[in-house]
């Protein structure tokens, strides 16, 4: 009977291994993308004697599935994590993505991992850009680096419109003022109708201008043409004005003012005549034409007097072009009437840069708050009272109008300061992606 | 064996070890990010201690086949069989970061513990059974030669009857005889509960059932037939008590059955489970 006991579960045990299936041997269930490959412990554990090595070396670092056993499938590293430099050491892949565990998804860690070596959420600390910063004082290496990032789109100062004291500004190169933007009742132009007009009127909403892009995580880049035009179009001529400029460089600007004004005297030639010699016509029935040099003559004076509405400069004056003219909203450098090289153009518009993510280092949907109202989250401080939600009061490109910490933990959190309480997920893989995916690869990103 | 006051240097080391063993797990399933695992050099350090008390209290089986050998004495080994083979249980615990396991760990663990439980029991039988015997049993004989007793206590049995009533048999012609009942009762009764099986059923099997019986027959019975019954409640006293004996040598022994062929299953299966787990 005692050699039945044993040589029983010694014939099963052979059954199944001379098969080929080790699944008896799992310690666990594999996630369910290695389930196809559960019974061939060998697709993941291609080097043998790991544990033993493992245990020799007193060292569990030896990891029985190395980084180069993933990789034979999967294209991430663990390079990505946080580029910057880890004062800890980099984990492997299986360090985070441990297999049987009975998750279903490898991505599916759980917070108590990450928060051995990182804060939990409760004690998150603010948002950089929210934090105070000095290049006086001596920040960690890690602060180093999230400033450098930030210092990149903002700078740390005081700004002066208002006393809020020194606080990161940001560097956009634009006068923008959404208060006037939100008033009510704004004006806006059809783009088929001439400058005789009158304008409707609308209200503008939050979403007029900031869209979401294809995932619906982020917000599209804002484009003059989609997103200002209809208010701001650009006519600056009776002559011209079914057709507004292209918001293009100066130089492009001037080349297509010219063209433009060439082709309208070439349609009415009378314009150039009044003032000018008349050249004969050598046909008969055919009306006399300008002379070429007077032709030229007159789109140059009639260049310069649109682009001295277009290009004027009011820097300095404390006070904006009343039409659209390029500093209305552009901060530029130069003089369009200056030529300091004899050619090329002095008038420059200085790039505005606007930043398209703030939070580089995390990741956000928007979709998923779609029933959050914008200015629940995106408003700007006023008396340190940052929750009242004031954003339509800011009047200033300057203003981050980025949520603090606080904003999010409302949520997502313990704090359910809100009303309505909305409960959030705070896993720390919410917001924080850890592989940095490239482009190519958004798609596989997508089903992280 | 009886657990005794020369089990008590064993019992310290083995309390002195488990302590040890647990605040080195306590600080090492702490210390990990995702928990303790058998899989670390810690869980397999851990896993390899359990096996080899495991394997060394397995020992003691070759020790009995070779007694002449100058290893220690049996009762060494018994102490040792006991003490390390239950400190084995917390180690492999520690071993397996108390989670089950897949399927082959389930099984070891079922196993593992159906043996360390049929230990323990073997143990708080081997201590109190015996004195149970030797206070409630007054009449024993060793258990081989029971169903020789049974023989004896039977023919004693027969002759008492038939010196009573002539005949085991029921009488040739229908006339009533006088030591019918005795006979009949004899017959369905007394002599099927001598034999060397009893139905655990039997009205006899019970002390104070089988008084009761006799009893009532003293009364029915004729005077002639008194004297027989008396010797035959003796009789009946004396197979209860070996019945009894029988029942606490089962108890007393046959645990064993189910601890040493179960510990050979889990010897080979805790085999491949190391030598799966070493190589992947």
């Amino acid at each position: 009977m005692t050699l039945a006991c044993g040589l029983v579960p010694l014939a099963l045990v052979a059954v199944f291994t001379l098969r080929g299936d080790h699944t008896i041997y799992l310690s666990r269930p594999v996630a369910t993308s290695h389930e196809p490959a559960q019974a061939d412990c060998k697709g993941c554990h291609r080097t043998p004697w790991q544990p033993l090595v493992r245990l020799v070396s007193i060292d569990n670092q030896v990891r029985s599935v190395q980084d180069k056993d993933c990789q034979h499938c999967h294209w991430q590293s663990k390079s990505d994590h946080n580029r910057f430099a880890m004062t800890k050491g980099v984990p492997d892949c299986a360090v985070c993505h441990q297999e049987h565990r009975g998750l279903k998804r490898l991505t599916e860690r759980a917070d108590e991992f990450c928060i051995k070596c990182h804060a939990p959420f409760e004690k998150h600390p603010e948002f950089a850009l929210h934090r105070a910063w000095s290049p006086d004082r001596q920040q960690t290496e890690i602060n180093e680096i999230m400033f450098r990032h930030l210092l990149d789109i903002a700078e740390f100062g005081e700004s002066a419109s208002d006393s809020r004291g020194a606080r990161w500004l940001d560097k956009t190169a634009l006068r923008f003022n959404h208060k006037d933007h939100l008033k009510p009742l704004n004006a806006v132009w059809n783009e088929h109708s001439d400058s005789s007009s009158s304008p409707t009127t609308v209200q503008l909403e939050c979403n007029d201008c900031h869209q979401p892009d294809a995932t619906g995580s982020y917000m599209r880049s804002i484009v003059f043409e989609d997103h200002c035009m209809s208010c701001h179009p650009l006519r600056f001529s009776s002559k011209l004005s079914d057709q507004p400029l292209p918001h293009e460089k100066p130089e492009i600007v001037h080349g297509v003012l010219r063209d433009r004004l060439m082709d309208y005297v070439r349609q009415h030639p009378e314009e150039a005549i009044g003032s000018h010699v008349e050249t004969p016509s050598r046909l008969p029935n055919k009306p006399s034409q300008p002379a070429p040099k007077e032709v030229w003559s007159w789109v140059e004076e009639e260049l310069r007097l649109i682009e001295s509405a277009v290009f004027q400069t009011v820097a300095g004056t404390g006070t904006l072009p009343k039409n659209n003219a390029c500093q209305r909203c552009h901060i530029t450098s130069g003089d369009a009437s200056t030529n300091e090289k004899g050619s090329g153009f002095g008038f420059q518009i200085v790039s505005p840069n606007i930043p398209t993510r703030w939070l580089a280092h995390s990741r956000f949907d928007h979709g998923r708050h779609r029933d959050v109202a914008c200015i629940e989250c995106h408003h700007v401080e006023r008396d340190a009272q940052p929750l009242e939600c004031t954003s339509l009061e800011s009047t200033s490109v300057a203003d981050i109008l980025m949520p603090k910490l606080e904003v999010c933990q409302n949520c997502h959190g313990t704090t359910r300061g809100l009303p309505t309480k909305r409960y959030g997920r705070k896993n720390c893989l919410e917001c924080h992606q850890y592989h940095h995916v490239p482009e190519s690869n958004a798609a596989d990103a997508q089903s992280h | 064996m009886l657990i005794d006051k020369s089990h008590r240097v064993w019992m310290i080391i083995t309390i002195v070890a488990f302590a040890l063993s647990t605040f080195l797990y306590v600080g090492y399933s702490t210390a990990m990010p995702s928990g303790p695992s058998g899989g670390t050099w810690q869980g397999l350090g851990f896993g390899i201690a359990g096996s080899a008390l495991m394997m060394f209290a397995g020992l003691l089986a070759g020790r009995k086949k070779l007694p002449r050998l100058p290893i220690g004495t049996a009762r060494f080994w018994l102490k040792a069989h006991i003490w390390l083979g239950l400190l084995s249980v917390p180690l492999i615990l520690f071993h397996a970061g108390f989670r089950w396991g897949g399927p082959l760990e389930q099984v070891l663990l079922f196993v593992f513990a159906v043996v360390i439980a049929s230990g323990i029991a073997g143990v708080v039988f081997q201590q109190y059974l015996p004195r149970v015997m030797k206070e409630s049993t007054n009449r024993e004989a060793m258990f081989e030669q029971l169903p020789h007793v049974c023989a004896a206590l039977r023919v004693t049995a027969d002759e008492q009857v038939v010196a009573t009533c002539g005949s085991l048999f029921p009488p040739a012609d229908d006339s009533p005889r006088e030591q019918e009942s005795l006979r009949e009762f004899y017959v369905a009764n007394v002599r099927p509960f001598l034999a060397a099986k009893i139905d655990h059923r039997a009205p006899l099997l019970n002390a104070s059932r089988a008084a009761a019986v006799f009893s009532q027959m003293q009364r029915a019975a004729p005077a002639s037939s008194r004297g027989t019954l008396t010797r035959l409640a003796s009789i009946c006293d004396e197979r209860r008590e070996l019945a009894r004996q029988a029942r606490l040598h089962k108890w007393l022994h046959y645990w064993l059955f189910v601890h040493v062929p179960l510990s050979m299953s889990l010897l080979v299966l805790a085999i491949a489970h190391i030598v799966a787990s070493v190589y992947y």
